[in-house]
């Protein structure tokens, strides 16, 4: 079946005809496609997810047992299950400070393995009556207190409302699930503090391995500072009060991961820039040798009455339809290997990961779409013009 | 209407310091339906003429009138567009688009000068007359040269052109191919359009109604020719 001529079909037989050169160029431009869009996709994730921590930590300070701070930081950023603990006498020191507006205490327990999870979960009793931290990631999933064996699980637990796990040899009831936070509370399990000390508890009759921990202790303390506070201040005045204590600043945690990622940032767009820059380069060499090696069938379309225009429009769709098609394969193998492996990604960045909304993803692939696309005609400008320009019988000539 | 006119048509080409004078001082009327050959050695300026003729080459001096139009007063637009609608062109190579089939090379031309339709009838009827209806899907590298060059008539001849401009056709075919494609050219020499055949074999040449010769970029009749040598 004939089909009708078009400067697009012509353009993509002319690609057709050397399958190798076109795979070749076509990888290059995927590769650009595919680190612009993949390489700013996992930044701005990366970003979001820690304006996400920022906004909505709550604490200005996290007091934990002395040598813990790194693992308290793993905890809330990866969520790496940890049971530490200190003593509960800590917590109305604090509280009594000058410059403390509010703390709210919390228990971590690693748990052993649950039916929801092959590995273990973190588990984090918090105090409902006085929490400021976990309350903002709940949005409207729980409106009430969680009773005595109530819990609620992170988003990348694999249960749903209703369900029922066991920890440490006792039953609880799922009756909600968290939104994604792109931090450790994804893969957390949390109770009420109550909750938590009735599981230690119990945990000594029924379970294999008891958790090991009593009412008169806890894990860490979140302090809120009075509005015009010294969060510095406050962290020497706790650790002098009780030397077996560490302070976190968290101000001081978010901007020591904000500065790694932003020592990424000029690395990544450094590499796409020297890419996109060698794409056009190598692009335009081939595209200069293919326009060569074609003058005479050139010069014969022009002798057969394509004017000067078409014959541009010819060569720079004839690029344009590789680099965009590219570009379409480069973002398409991106996403094949960003969005599935989300999880494995955040884990192995160990940093706070939450993807931007659907609108702003699909900006960025057009943009890469567009950035990727603009590398062929760009890189076939030059040759473009210059065969446009050459009197039609010279071209003819010039391919004998 | 006069179909071809050239008045004191120069072609100058730049040979590092040197220039070469391909053609020098070209004077030629062609009428309608006309069947012209061009003699002259290799280098003579044949070929220029035949590309100044059909507006390929701007000349250096002089003017080039097609139909009355002067060529080269026009712009690119309306140049393409009297090459695309008034003139075909056979080369001494058949010079085939190698990614296109047969019949898609052969409405080429109706495409890039946006004629109305696909042109697809008109393509296969081109090539049931040149003998290649069976094989419209073939590529050029399946046909052989002269099966090649029997398509590249049939594209000339798409969009039923004024004047068809053949450069040596038949340059590199066999005897009994060199018949078929003149009996071609002749044919739609005779259905009207008017045929200007550059070669260099005499045999070929006295096939046309006016053989003409060019030297060192100087036309002359044949008679003009045969004088110049006979008292050289």
């Amino acid at each position: 079946m004939a089909r009708r001529l078009s400067t697009l079909y012509l353009a993509s037989q002319n690609l057709g005809r050397k399958p190798a050169r076109t795979a070749a160029l076509g990888f290059t431009a995927a590769v650009v496609a595919a680190v612009l869009f993949g390489g700013t996709l996992l930044v701005q994730s990366m970003q979001r997810g820690l304006d996400s921590m920022a906004g909505r930590l709550g604490a200005d300070v996290l007091v934990v047992p002395r040598g813990y701070e790194p693992t308290m930081k793993e905890v809330l950023l990866s969520g790496e299950p940890s049971t530490f603990y200190m003593a509960r006498q800590v917590l109305p020191d604090v509280a009594s400070l000058p410059g403390v507006a509010q703390t709210s205490p919390q228990l971590f327990i690693a748990s052993l393995n649950a039916a929801c999870c092959t590995l273990p979960v973190q588990l984090i009793g918090f105090d409902p009556a006085s929490d400021f931290s976990i309350r903002p990631w709940l949005g409207n999933t729980v409106s009430r207190s969680l009773k005595t064996g109530e819990i609620i699980i992170g988003d990348l637990i694999l249960a749903e409302v209703g369900d029922e796990l066991q920890f440490f040899g006792q039953t609880f009831h799922v009756v909600g699930k968290l939104e994604r936070t792109g931090m450790g509370l994804d893969v957390a399990v949390l109770m009420s503090l109550d909750s938590a000390y009735e599981m230690a508890r119990l945990s000594e009759s029924k379970a294999v391995r008891p958790v090991g921990i009593g009412s008169d202790q806890l894990s860490s303390i979140l302090v809120k500072v009075d509005p015009g506070g010294d969060p510095q201040a406050l962290s020497a005045n706790i650790v002098r009060l009780h030397p077996e204590t560490d302070v976190i600043v968290s101000s001081q945690m978010i901007q020591g991961v904000a500065d790694r990622l932003r020592g990424l940032l000029p690395l990544l767009y450094g590499l796409a820039s020297l890419l996109w820059i060698m794409s056009i380069c190598v692009l335009a060499a081939v595209f200069s040798m293919i326009v060569n090696e074609r003058q005479r069938e050139l010069g014969l379309l022009r002798a057969m009455g394509a004017t000067r225009r078409r014959l541009f429009a010819l060569i720079i769709s004839e690029s344009a339809l590789l680099t965009g098609l590219s570009a379409v394969a480069g973002i398409l193998a991106a996403s094949l290997i960003i969005f599935p492996f989300r999880d494995l990604i955040a884990g192995r960045l160990g940093l706070p990961y939450l993807y931007p909304p659907a609108g702003e993803i699909a900006v960025l692939i057009l943009l890469s779409l567009v950035v990727t696309l603009l590398l062929g005609p760009l890189a076939s400008l030059y040759s473009a013009v210059s065969a446009s320009r050459t009197e039609p019988y010279a071209m003819i000539r010039e391919g004998e | 209407m006069t179909l071809v006119e050239l008045k004191q048509v120069r072609k100058v080409y730049r040979q590092g310091a040197n220039t070469v004078a391909a053609a020098n001082g070209v004077d030629l009327v062609i009428q309608p339906g006309e069947f012209v050959s061009i003699v002259g050695r290799s280098g003579s300026g044949k070929t220029t003429l035949l590309n100044l003729i059909g507006g390929l080459v701007k000349p250096t001096s002089g003017q080039v009138f097609l139909q009355g139009i002067d060529l080269w007063t026009l712009n690119d637009s309306q140049l393409s567009a009297v090459r695309n609608g008034k003139v075909g062109f056979v080369f001494q190579f058949a010079c085939l688009l190698p990614n296109l089939a047969i019949l898609d090379n052969v409405r080429l031309p109706l495409f890039l000068g946006r004629g109305r339709g696909d042109g697809i009838d008109r393509a296969r009827a081109l090539l049931s007359e040149v003998g290649l209806s069976a094989r419209e899907w073939a590529y050029p590298s399946q046909l052989s040269g002269g099966e090649q060059r029997r398509v590249a008539i049939a594209r000339a001849l798409m969009n039923e052109p004024d004047l068809l401009l053949a450069d040596e056709p038949t340059g590199d075919l066999d005897e009994e191919t060199e018949q078929e494609v003149l009996e071609l050219l002749r044919r739609f020499n005779q259905a009207g359009a008017a045929l200007v055949m550059v070669t260099h074999e005499p045999r070929i040449a006295r096939l046309a109604g006016r053989v003409l010769t060019m030297s060192s970029g100087t036309l002359r009749s044949e008679a003009e020719a045969r004088l110049t040598r006979a008292t050289a």
